[in-house]
């Protein structure tokens, strides 16, 4: 199932993001601009179609008439205006028609109105203010020129001493000052001091560049990360190459087997569930949603089935949830709320109609029933903080679990055995505690279940686990799991009687699980009743694929009834 | 560690231009030599700094290492040397850095040169410099980090747009950006004026070298860009009047008016605040371009991947960059005093003319290009400003210019003289006339536009010429050899500059009026007629290229049953990025083009064909590279012979 | 420096002129800024172009119905309450996306679709594949119904009122964000 789970998780990256091709991802194959067939067969009429065309825009290309561009919908327009030609309107007509659909912006010339008069107004409005204003400013000019003209000749006569030498490379241009302008002593032009000044500001300036500068770059970059260029990497590129066509041929030949052994026992569920995983790993769609709805009929209608089928349909559409597939997902959910297939799917259903808020709690809850190992589990906190970072959601830190957890049981590993007796023994009887308060925390029963495994007290993890049990009575797989857990402690006579409970229960779950009629035919072992368990043990037995190494051991466990 | 040494020292550049832009400012304003002088070291290490990143970061792409996030997003294992290399700068982050390099590389230029400038002067201009660039990396570092990386690193990039692998796009915008950052320096020494409180003549001739070389960069860099949309866009057109192309227009028709506003500055001391406004509008219209590209406002084919995040921080710089100067112009330009006056008709006129019809151009563009957006803001409703809108009003302002242009050059300072503008007048008179009526005659069923194209540019030729003539006339040589040598070089750039003018309308106008073109369906064996040649379906082939597969049609052009030419439109495919482009074939020829493109068909149905003869559009980018060659020439010319200002008073 | 008096009369031009570079600057940049501000808040998005029908009565939709084709997509049949008309194909991958948010909002509210030149059977298939939200479903196989609505790109999803009243149309895939704020405001409005 991991495997299976990860592809979805990168699709539905895939999925999030909207085709860049933009609204109008459908343009497939372009018609080139105009093409002989559109042609009309009257010379007259077909130059006035395209003088029309030119003053068309094509509205969903960058900036072209309709009779440049290659798009379908300008090929369409093209058409419209030369049918309509060929039905005798006029230019303006055709024009006011096409106008009457698609507005204004299909006009290249824009018309005149009222949004519009300022437009046109413009360059006749700037033509005439701007002439305006330069004859205004001439005529400053010149008022001020008549009377200031004796001035203005002996200005230039004392100016052009001066700019005589300048367009040489001449110092004294720069020393007479032009510019040298602040008012302060013209010696600050060219005149340099180089003293000890100079060296002082250039070093500190140097040194302060230096340091900002490699602070910034430690804020920005990546020191960490050396080159790779194309040319060093030939040998990964190799192995890459490799490794990936050595896996396409494991997988199409592990696809081919699964198809044979279909064909070979089409009655065995499992060989169409594990067709259907084949299909999935070799991304043979097609073939891995037929062999699950096969799978779903055999097995009725089996939730598992169904959430499989309708990840197989969400990879089939691209990553994308469809519809059918909310569907199948809504079904199970309603029966087995906790199915974590499917609320995986639920839940990357909210993410991809960017509800953030729903497709966090979703993952949550799912985090919540599965057990601490679950293969899914880091795919899915990565989902998860997705999803809150997407929807600016704050999750609060995962909450300190009550009780041993690994890490600490990681470190109780390094102490000796007294030290790691008492520190475990410590954390114990503080869930023990809490959960005497709160008797409906699945989870703190399963590891206090756990802890006491570690502290070697079976019967306090196997009462624990029945607590467990009894806090889910729908879910199978609890019961399952503490019944298991009651076998292979050695427990079960003295647990008969919870035991027959967390039974009844499973039975009505789920009457044909193969795991729970070995249980079963155990616990009616225990009781006594051998021929129950001869039943239920044959029962087991006939369903059992030929190939199961528990046969003989099972032939065995009969016969010894 | 390669990109992260070139991380580095951008960090630095960037931490070094916050020194460049604060300290010397202050020692200008305490009269504080070494605080001043601080400027030219700290401007070459913010260069170097840059420089090294740049290199670091062309250096990532060639070796395509992609822990770079940039390279792994723009570049691919199989794409050839030059387009990894050219890949640099086909991005939002690389071309911004390219922006950065020139814009410090022109400030480092400036410690060099400026030797003779005034201190002060060249403190401020640092400054300002330093300022941008400032502006510039901070938007780079912290919202465009070019050195992004990715760790675990991909095993190959997500390839280039096949539409950007070609050598025009190569070249197109480091050219461009040496015309838009060369008008940094302008801007610079303009800001620096205003600063001083004074504008003068010296002034002017320390800016006009930066002025040229921006223009002549801005020229060609243009001329590119249209000239690749032409050959690789497949419809043949050149001008598409799109926001990005308006972008670039406005900064070049103001930086034309500046050329000519900052010479009569020069000269005659005259038209400062013009010359002023014009050096910080034309960088500004370049700012302006850049966050047009970038922010993702306007629709257009050129945008980079749009971020209203990131325009929100160009808004910034521009508010700041572009606000403030035009503040300081209000405060202290009514302080700038002309040195003199002139008469109605008169040289100084001419250009005053020039500088106004140019000026209310690039208002007319300015206005076309955000109507739209400013319609919507305030009503909501969506229209487009199309070339018909530009052909209706920037026409006929550039229409009077050209007639104009023909007078400007052949009057005399502060009075024109008769004798010499009754020659070009009766010139262009004539020539005008004598075209109007050859097109008549020649041309069946002529428009008036065209007749009205025709007569304008005689009318311009008639009045060039007739200036050349009239000028050597006045020299006081004696044989034509002689007079020739005696004409010097900036007047001979400027009849090139012109004349480049002509050439150039005369390939929008042919190509406009006379192109032809077939569309047809044809299967191989056809034969199409197309402007007096026969066009010859020969077949399809297919064919393999570096990193794309083709399929070429191969047409025979032939003219009185002689082969000329063998035409091969293809289709490509390329396949890493599974992206579809036409390639069209074209045999350009000083007379016309012949310009063929592959539609889509197959063997059955026959292929969709089209194409066209268009007379003279080479005309077009050769008249531009005219103008490039004229501005080139003048501004050797005064570097070799630097004009005493006496001089320039002198009838010429 | 130079006498007060003379360089009044010397000055280069009226003050205004050397305001209004900075007064146009201004306008020009509080556009640029409102839109930028629109466009991240997202109450503007340049890819959408306002509908000519807005307030207008819905076009007529004589279309066959994909079910059979024997029957006439009739909007008239749906009178008297408010409907959402939506414009999709199986090759328009953000129909795919949209679908889920369809699902919920057919829950509440009659959704009739156009399939805009597709196949009927790839319709089907993406029907089956991602879910049918409509009461009915009409085949536009040329695209012409499309042209009658002014549809420039699928999906586009148009809200008529009761009265056969185009009230809204938006461009683009419903995500449940424009299904809150845009949609199922003007649904309400229309009830």
């Amino acid at each position: 199932m991991k495997p299976v789970l990860r592809s979805c998780g990168v699709m539905f990256l895939l999925a999030a993001g909207i085709f860049v091709g933009g609204i109008f991802g459908g343009i497939t194959t372009p018609a080139m601009a105009i093409t002989a067939e559109e042609m009309l067969d009257d010379p007259t009429l077909e130059s006035r179609a395209r003088e029309l065309s030119k003053q068309l825009r094509c509205l969903v290309c960058q900036n072209q008439s309709i009779d440049d561009s290659d798009a379908e919908l300008a090929r369409d327009l093209r058409r419209e205006v030369r049918g309509q030609l060929m039905t005798g309107a006029t230019d303006s007509e055709i024009i006011e028609t096409l106008r009457g659909k698609y507005g204004d912006y299909l006009l290249l010339n824009p018309p005149i109105s009222s949004g519009t008069y300022i437009l046109w107004l413009a360059p006749l409005a700037v033509l005439i203010g701007g002439a305006g204003l330069v004859l205004a400013a001439r005529r400053t000019r010149r008022t001020g020129a008549a009377t200031g003209q004796a001035q203005e000749q002996s200005q230039e006569q004392s100016q052009e001493q001066p700019h005589e030498a300048v367009a040489g490379s001449d110092d004294q241009a720069s020393r007479s000052g032009f510019g040298a302008g602040s008012g302060s002593g013209s010696g600050s032009g060219s005149g340099f001091g180089f003293g000890s000044g100079f060296g002082y500001i250039y070093f500190a300036g140097g040194a302060l560049v230096l340091a900002a500068s490699l602070g910034l770059y430690l804020m920005l970059g990546r020191a960490d990360l050396g080159d790779q260029p194309l040319a060093q990497r030939q040998a990964e590129i190799e192995t890459a190459a490799k490794a990936q066509n050595q896996q396409a041929e494991t997988l199409a030949a592990a696809l081919a087997r699964a198809k044979q052994q279909t064909i070979d026992e089409p009655t065995n569920v499992g060989n169409w569930l594990r067709l259907a995983q084949a299909a999935a790993m070799a991304d043979d769609n097609q073939t891995e949603i037929r062999a699950l709805t096969t799978a779903r009929e055999m097995t009725g209608d089996d939730v598992t089935v169904k959430s499989m089928l309708a990840e197989a349909l969400s990879r089939a559409a691209g990553g994308q949830i469809t519809v059918p597939a909310r569907t199948l997902i809504a079904s199970v959910l309603a029966s087995s709320p906790d199915e974590p297939r499917a609320l995986y799917l639920a839940g990357l259903a909210a993410y991809q109609d960017e509800d953030y808020a729903r497709a966090v709690s979703i993952w949550q809850r799912l985090r919540t029933v599965s057990v601490d190992d679950a293969p899914w589990m880091s795919l899915l906190d990565d989902n998860i903080a997705d999803a809150a970072a997407a929807g600016g959601i704050d999750i609060p830190e995962a909450q300190s679990r009550p009780g041993p957890d690994e890490a600490d049981i990681a470190a109780a590993a390094e102490m000796s055995d007294e030290d790691r007796t008492a520190m475990i023994e410590g954390m114990v009887s503080g869930l023990a505690e809490k959960l005497a308060e709160n008797p409906d925390d699945v989870e703190g029963w399963r590891r206090l279940g756990r802890a006491y495994e570690v502290l070697g007290r079976p019967e306090d993890a196997a009462s624990a686990l029945i607590s467990a049990a009894n806090a889910v009575p729908q879910d199978i797989d609890q019961q399952v799991t503490t019944l298991q857990m009651i076998v292979t402690s050695g427990l079960g006579r003295q647990y008969i009687t919870p035991a027959s409970r967390l039974i009844e229960r499973a039975t009505l779950l789920a009457p044909d699980r193969l795991d729970l009629l070995f249980l079963r035919g155990h616990f009616a072992k225990l009781e006594g009743r051998t021929d129950k368990a001869r039943e239920l043990w044959q029962r087991l037995l006939g369903q059992l694929p030929s190939d199961s190494p528990y046969i003989d051991d099972l032939k065995a466990a009969i016969a010894a009834l | 560690m390669i990109a992260e040494l070139g991380h580095f020292a951008l960090i630095l550049a960037f931490v070094t231009s916050l020194l460049v832009s604060v300290v010397p400012l202050v020692g200008v304003a305490r009269g504080n030599a070494a605080l001043m002088q601080l400027a030219v070291p700290a401007t070459l290490v913010m260069t170097g700094g840059v420089l090294i990143a740049f290199a670091a970061l062309v250096w990532a792409f060639v070796t395509s290492d992609f822990s770079v996030a940039l390279v792994t997003s723009h570049s691919h294992s199989a794409k050839p040397l030059i387009y990894k290399i050219s890949g640099t700068w086909g991005n939002h982050e690389g071309s911004l850095l390219l922006w950065i390099v020139i814009l410090v590389s022109f400030a480092a230029i400036l410690t060099f040169s400026g030797r003779a400038m005034p201190m002060v002067l060249k403190t401020r201009t640092l400054a300002i410099q330093g300022i941008v660039s400032a502006a510039f990396l901070a938007f780079s570092l912290f919202t465009s980090n070019p050195f992004a990386r990715l760790s675990p690193a991909p095993l190959d990039g997500n390839g280039l747009n096949p539409v950007l692998q070609d050598p025009g796009l190569a070249l197109h915008p480091p050219t461009l950006y040496i015309g838009y950052v060369g008008l940094s320096m302008a801007f610079s020494f303009a800001v620096a004026g205003l600063l001083d409180g004074r504008i003068d003549r010296a002034w002017a001739i320390y800016v006009r070298p930066w002025i040229t070389a921006a223009w002549c960069a801005l020229t060609i860099g243009i001329a590119l860009g249209s000239w690749w949309a032409y050959y690789e866009l497949g419809w043949g057109g050149w001008w598409f009047w799109d926001p990005v192309e308006n972008a670039s227009l406005m900064p070049w028709l103001a930086t034309t008016a500046l050329i000519h506003s900052v010479s009569v500055v020069a000269a005659r001391g005259i038209f400062k605040s013009w010359t002023v406004l014009l050096a910080i509008l034309a960088f500004s219209l370049s700012l302006v371009g850049t966050f047009i590209v970038r922010s993702g406002l306007l629709t257009s084919v050129h945008s980079f991947a749009s971020d209203p995040a990131r325009g929100v921080f160009i808004l910034g710089i521009l508010l700041f960059a572009i606000g403030s100067p035009l503040a300081l112009f209000a405060w202290r330009g009514p302080q700038l005093t002309n040195d003199g006056d002139y008469q109605p008709v008169s040289r100084e006129f001419g250009l005053l003319v020039n500088n106004f019809l140019l000026t209310a151009a690039t208002i007319v563009v300015l206005i076309g290009t955000f109507y739209p957006l400013g319609l919507e803001m305030v009503s909501g409703a969506r229209i487009t400003v199309g070339p018909p809108y530009f052909d209706a009003t920037f026409n006929p302002i550039m229409g009077v210019l050209v007639l104009a242009m023909a007078f400007g050059p052949v009057m005399a300072w502060r009075r024109g003289t008769l004798p010499g503008l009754r020659l070009v007048a009766s010139s262009a008179i004539v020539a005008a006339l004598a075209a109007v009526l050859a097109g008549l005659a020649l041309v069946t069923g002529i428009s008036l536009a065209g007749l009205a194209g025709i007569g304008m540019i005689a009318w311009l030729g008639g009045g060039i010429l007739a200036d050349m003539v009239h000028r050597m006339r006045r020299t006081h040589h004696v044989g034509f050899g002689a007079r020739l040598g005696a004409i010097q070089l900036p007047v001979w750039g400027m009849w090139c500059a012109h004349l480049g003018m002509v050439v150039f309308l005369l390939g929008a106008l042919g190509n406009g009026l006379f192109a032809s073109e077939a569309v047809v369906r044809a299967k191989p064996g056809d034969v199409i007629d197309l402007a007096g040649n026969e066009i010859t379906f020969a077949g399809i082939e297919a064919r393999q290229g570096p990193n794309y597969v083709t399929s070429t049609a191969m047409l025979d052009l032939r003219r009185d049953g002689q082969l000329l030419a063998r035409l091969e439109p293809e289709n490509r495919l390329y396949t890493a990025e599974r992206q579809t482009t036409t390639e069209a074939a074209i045999r350009p020829r000083l007379s016309g083009d012949d310009y063929a493109v592959l539609g889509d068909g197959d063997a059955q149905m026959g292929y969709t064909l089209r194409l066209y003869h268009k007379p003279l559009v080479s005309w077009i980018w050769a008249g531009a590279g005219l103008m490039a060659l004229g501005g080139f020439l003048a501004a050797i010319g005064r570097a070799r012979r630097p004009q005493r200002i006496a001089e320039l008073d002198a009838p010429t | 420096m130079t006498e007060q008096s003379t360089n009044e009369a010397r000055r280069t031009g009226p003050k205004l002129s050397f305001i209004l570079p900075l007064i146009g600057f201004l306008i020009l940049a509080g556009f640029a800024a409102a839109a930028l501000f629109a466009t991240l808040s997202g109450s503007r998005n340049p890819a959408q172009l306002p509908s000519v029908l807005i307030s207008k009565p819905a076009p007529a939709t004589p279309v066959p119905l994909l079910d059979n084709g024997l029957g006439t997509l009739d909007l008239a049949d749906f009178a008297g309450e408010p409907l959402l008309v939506n414009f999709f194909a199986s090759w328009c991958a953000p129909c795919r996306a949209e679908a889920p948010a369809l699902a919920l909002l057919a829950e509440g509210v009659t959704v009739i679709g156009i399939a805009y030149k597709d196949k009927p059977a790839d319709t089907s298939a993406f029907l089956t594949q991602f879910g049918n939200p409509f009461s009915a479903i009409g085949v536009d196989r040329d695209g012409r119904l499309g042209f009658a609505w002014g549809v420039y790109g699928v999906p586009e999803s148009y809200v008529i009122g009761s009265d056969g009243t185009v009230l809204l149309r938006h461009a683009g895939p419903i995500d449940r964000r424009v299904l809150d704020e845009v949609v199922m405001p003007a649904i309400k409005d229309a009830r």
